[in-house]
């Protein structure tokens, strides 16, 4: 999910790692750039491969269909993140 | 060929086919940017030493492409590297013992070529059933992934350099045109060897071997006829088209592949030489002399057995490398 709204805005795989890591997120670079190709593979992602500063990278963003999952992925992140909170919240006053 | 190449052609060698040039591209870059970031911070250009390191922590080519790869396998990649450490290490300790065991056996035996195939027999075996021992253990812990513990002990600097097919020299392939034109000449009499050798005898006073050709060389003439001739026209192609590698690879195996069929039915004949003194002299001898060429042939069928494997093996490698 944090993959998918990353690549709201494109990034190519470097970029992108590090990005993630800046925000608190690290993943280990075996199962990010694997896994890239998986979500484009289920056509959540599209690539693209362009020149840039004399070499050719490959830019990932989201896909229609993959807005579509990441907007329904947050709904339910969301809602289970208030459950736990909820949760959590009542287990400390009973402590 | 740079370090990084090596790597990845190393990765490229067991990824998915189809998505070979694509996943290594990406990886290309990847490193790449990793490369040019580490050089960015340090304002100075990366030693192989450091390339090294980033390459060792991006993981063992082999991990990376299996990461990739949605195949399953008996043994993987983590356990891989010591799967083939204790085969090469048995085929260490086994290779010498054979050895040295079938000379002993031969210069101590009445039957030297009976023992040779005993002993080969009786090593293959052995062989095999450490090669099965070995693999099951591996494979069971393969299964029970909590032995497989992910070794930091290799060095990227090691991985070999791809070897890539090369179009042989020209002067070579004269040579070998001219060489078994004259073989091929000889082989189907276009010389007068015998009143050569006739008169060779007569020459030095001695008397002809009252020995010739079992029958079975007639049988096996056309195939070594049709292989001197498709090497010929194999080594005139690669004059005229030197780049035709793929279709010379191909050829070098099928003539690997008949030139075994050949030895094979050579080795399976009763007898490869014949009496041919009408009053039987050299009967005597004849059953030593044909022991003595069918051990010298049977050396040349295991010879030929392995040399057809390894080009099985190098057309193997160059069509999933290059393909």
């Amino acid at each position: 999910m944090a993959v998918l709204a990353q690549l709201r805005r494109e990034h190519y795989g470097y970029t992108l790692k590090k990005d993630l890591a800046d925000q608190g997120l690290e993943i280990d670079e075996g199962t990010l750039y694997p896994l890239l190709r998986r979500l484009e593979t289920q056509g959540l992602l599209v690539s693209e491969w362009r020149e840039e500063d004399k070499r050719n990278k490959r830019f990932y963003r989201l896909s229609p269909s993959g807005k579509s999952v990441l907007k329904e992925l947050l709904v339910e992140w969301q809602s289970i993140n208030a459950a736990v909170n909820r949760i959590a919240g009542g287990t400390r006053s009973v402590a | 060929m740079t370090l990084l190449d090596r790597y990845l052609e190393a990765v490229r060698k067991t990824l998915p086919r189809n998505q070979r040039d694509d996943i290594v591209a990406e990886l290309r870059d990847i490193l790449l940017s990793q490369i040019e970031a580490e050089e960015t911070s340090q304002r100075r250009r990366l030693t192989d030493d450091e390339i090294a390191a980033i390459l060792k922590r991006f993981g063992r080519p082999m991990t990376v492409a299996a990461r990739y790869g949605a195949s399953s396998y008996l043994i993987g990649p983590t356990l891989y590297p010591a799967y083939l450490a204790s085969l090469k290490l048995v085929a260490w300790v086994l290779g010498p013992m054979a050895g040295l065991s079938l000379l002993l056996s031969v210069a101590t035996s009445d039957n030297p070529f009976r023992q040779t195939a005993w002993h080969l027999l009786l090593f293959t075996v052995i062989g095999l059933a450490h090669f099965a021992i070995i693999t099951l253990i591996f494979a069971r812990a393969e299964k029970g992934t909590a032995i497989g513990t992910h070794s930091d002990s290799w060095d990227p600097r090691s991985l070999p350099s791809p070897q890539r097919l090369e179009p042989p020299a020209r002067s070579q392939l004269i040579c070998s045109i001219v060489l078994m034109t004259f073989y091929l000449l000889l082989w189907i009499g276009a010389f007068p060897v015998n009143a050569w050798v006739a008169r060779l005898n007569a020459w030095v006073g001695s008397t002809p071997l009252p020995y010739g050709f079992a029958p079975v060389w007639d049988a096996v003439s056309p195939l070594v006829v049709a292989l001197m001739l498709t090497s010929i026209v194999r080594d005139i192609v690669s004059l005229v088209r030197p780049h035709w590698l793929t279709l010379r690879c191909y050829i070098g195996l099928a003539l690997h592949v008949g030139a075994l069929l050949v030895l094979i039915r050579l080795v399976r004949a009763d007898a490869v030489f014949v009496v041919t003194d009408p009053a039987g002299i050299g009967a005597d001898h004849i059953g030593h002399f044909n022991q003595l060429f069918f051990m010298v042939l049977f050396v040349a069928v295991s010879g030929a057995f392995i040399s057809t494997l390894l080009a099985v093996q190098y057309v193997l490698r160059h069509r999933t490398s290059y393909a």
